[in-house]
């Protein structure tokens, strides 16, 4: 094992030289991640593209420590990531709302998780569900509710327990293109207001550009990291930026570089 | 709340299309009975083998008390050997799906009692439970065991596994994670296991019955064809039907009030 990264006092997650292997029986073991080493600072929204299907859900799981890793290490918020945490929120690809909830109650499941009185929450959740522009809707159940603005639930609900770092894992990647741009510039909102660190995994280099502030460009099955790529486009960003000529050359750059991987 | 936006949901197509359904119903209903008095009427079947409409109403009046009498039994057998094979379908399917000692040791000689026709049994149970009361009950509760064992294991597997990484994160203990994500997201798979059981638990009754006499519905079917009293048999035939269609009516009902978030099934 090497030594440990030299220590800054605003970064937040530090991934080093991670790698993970399936062992399923009866199959050829397949590696999922080789070799990974990323830092990401407090405060930052990391991009991360690559593939479908190329280890990106694998490598969130293992930062969430919800998977156990083959080697390397994952230090977050100072502590080694060795099982489940709950300093992470997390955003699935499918919403996975409770049908059976109102969409406050479903925004409120982690605390209800946790042990916790979801009543002490229930104002932190009425706010978030303000800012995603859900006010009203508050006591609708899923069924009621369109696959955007279920997604919208979903992402107050990984937020409701006030986690520094937000895990996404192509959470957009179900709905059209109009709603994926609304829900951009919803998740943006959320991120400038309540300033946390995201890792936001996508296969849209588009969006990954429009919201991060480096985009991460992973290869396929396993995983490797091709480049790091800082984004400095101006913040707060808004729909307009997507049709600026450094927005297209950043993408541009950035699909060539997923092309040569 | 829940009403209005049920209200909002199907709105007025629904209502109007439940409306002409009872119509229809209607309807055809009373064409069967016409078609039924006629063809007994002209005598184009012998009143021997079909009685009237009119002959079975007179019967079920006048046999109005054993009628009663029979189908409060019959009532009490499927009542307790439906909701045993609730209790034991769910449990099993509890064992099944959250312990694999369990699973292992249970699963071959379920699946291998499962193939068994559960009706080649029933002269069996006799021999083993006698003619009273719990032979019907036990019959009952074994053809209904098995769609709530099933429907209990699919429901249970059916938890998006996404949501279980959710409340892993969370450290949340099994029992959390089981009483407010597994069990309500299984209740509308549990249900339709419910509606095709009902069925089955009137129907491993009533074949009791026929083996092992008693005082049952089915075994005043029996006797009363044995003497070829047709518009006796017709009229107890009849209230079988009614009470096996109001057990399910009311296995919905519960559903409709358990989970009105659960999406509207089918309902045949």
């Amino acid at each position: 094992m090497e030594a440990p990264a030299p220590h800054r006092s605003n970064q937040i997650l530090s991934i080093r030289h991670l790698s993970k292997t399936f062992h399923a029986r009866s199959r050829n073991p397949v590696q999922a991640i080789d070799d990974v080493t990323l830092d990401v600072e407090r405060g930052e929204f990391l991009g991360i593209v690559g593939p479908s299907g190329g280890g990106k859900t694998t490598l969130l799981k293992s930062v969430a420590g919800l998977l156990p890793i083959t080697s390397g290490d994952i230090v977050l918020n100072g502590r080694t990531v060795v099982g489940p945490i709950d300093d992470v929120g997390i955003a699935f690809q499918q919403p996975v709302l409770l049908p059976w909830r109102t969409a406050l109650d479903n925004v409120l499941l982690p605390i209800e998780m946790l042990g916790d009185n979801p009543g002490t929450k229930r104002d932190e959740a009425l706010r978030l569900l303000q800012i995603v522009g859900l006010a009203g809707f508050e006591e609708r159940r899923p069924r009621e509710l369109s696959g955007g603005m279920q997604q919208r639930v979903a992402l107050c609900r990984a937020l409701i327990h006030d986690p520094p770092i937000l895990l996404m894992d192509e959470p957009f990647g179900a709905v059209d293109e109009f709603t994926r741009e609304a829900l951009n510039d919803h998740l943006l909102r959320l991120w400038e207001e309540r300033q946390k660190t995201v890792l936001f995994v996508t296969h849209s280099v588009a969006e990954s550009v429009y919201l991060s502030d480096r985009v991460a460009i992973l290869t396929a099955r396993p995983a490797r990291v091709v480049d790091v790529v800082r984004i400095d486009l101006p913040r707060p960003r808004r729909a307009e930026i997507r049709y600026s000529t450094a927005f297209a050359e950043h993408t541009r750059a950035i699909q060539e570089k997923l092309r040569a991987a | 709340m829940r009403q209005s936006w049920r209200i909002r949901r199907g709105g007025l197509g629904l209502a109007r299309r439940g409306r002409d359904r009872t119509i229809i119903m209607a309807v055809s209903l009373s064409a069967l009975l016409t078609i039924w008095h006629l063809v007994t009427e002209t005598g184009l079947v012998s009143g021997f083998l079909l009685p009237a409409p009119a002959e079975v109403a007179d019967a079920f009046n006048e046999q109005r008390q054993p009628i009663f009498s029979a189908l409060l039994v019959t009532l009490v057998e499927v009542s307790i050997g439906f909701t045993g094979a609730v209790v034991l379908g769910i449990l099993t399917g509890l064992g099944l799906t959250y312990s694999r000692t369990f699973n292992a040791a249970v699963f071959p000689p379920l699946l291998m009692l499962n193939n068994v026709p559960k009706t080649a049994i029933a002269p069996l149970l006799l021999i083993w439970l006698g003619f009273g009361m719990m032979h019907k009950i036990v019959l009952s509760m074994t053809l209904a065991f098995f769609p709530i064992l099933v429907s209990t294991v699919s429901g249970l597997r059916a938890v998006d596994p996404d949501l279980h990484d959710l409340a892993r994160s969370m450290h949340a203990s099994w029992g959390r994670t089981f009483w407010k994500i597994d069990l309500p997201y299984a209740l509308p798979y549990l249900f339709s296991g419910f509606r095709a059981s009902i069925h089955l638990s009137v129907t491993g009754a009533i074949i009791a019955e026929f083996v092992s006499g008693g005082d049952g519905l089915a075994f005043l079917l029996h006797s009363a064809s044995s003497n070829f009293q047709l518009d006796l048999a017709f009229a107890v035939a009849i209230v079988i039907s009614l009470l096996s269609t109001l057990l399910f009516g009311l296995v919905v009902l519960v559903e409709r009030i358990a989970i009105p978030w659960a999406p509207p099934t089918n309902e045949t």
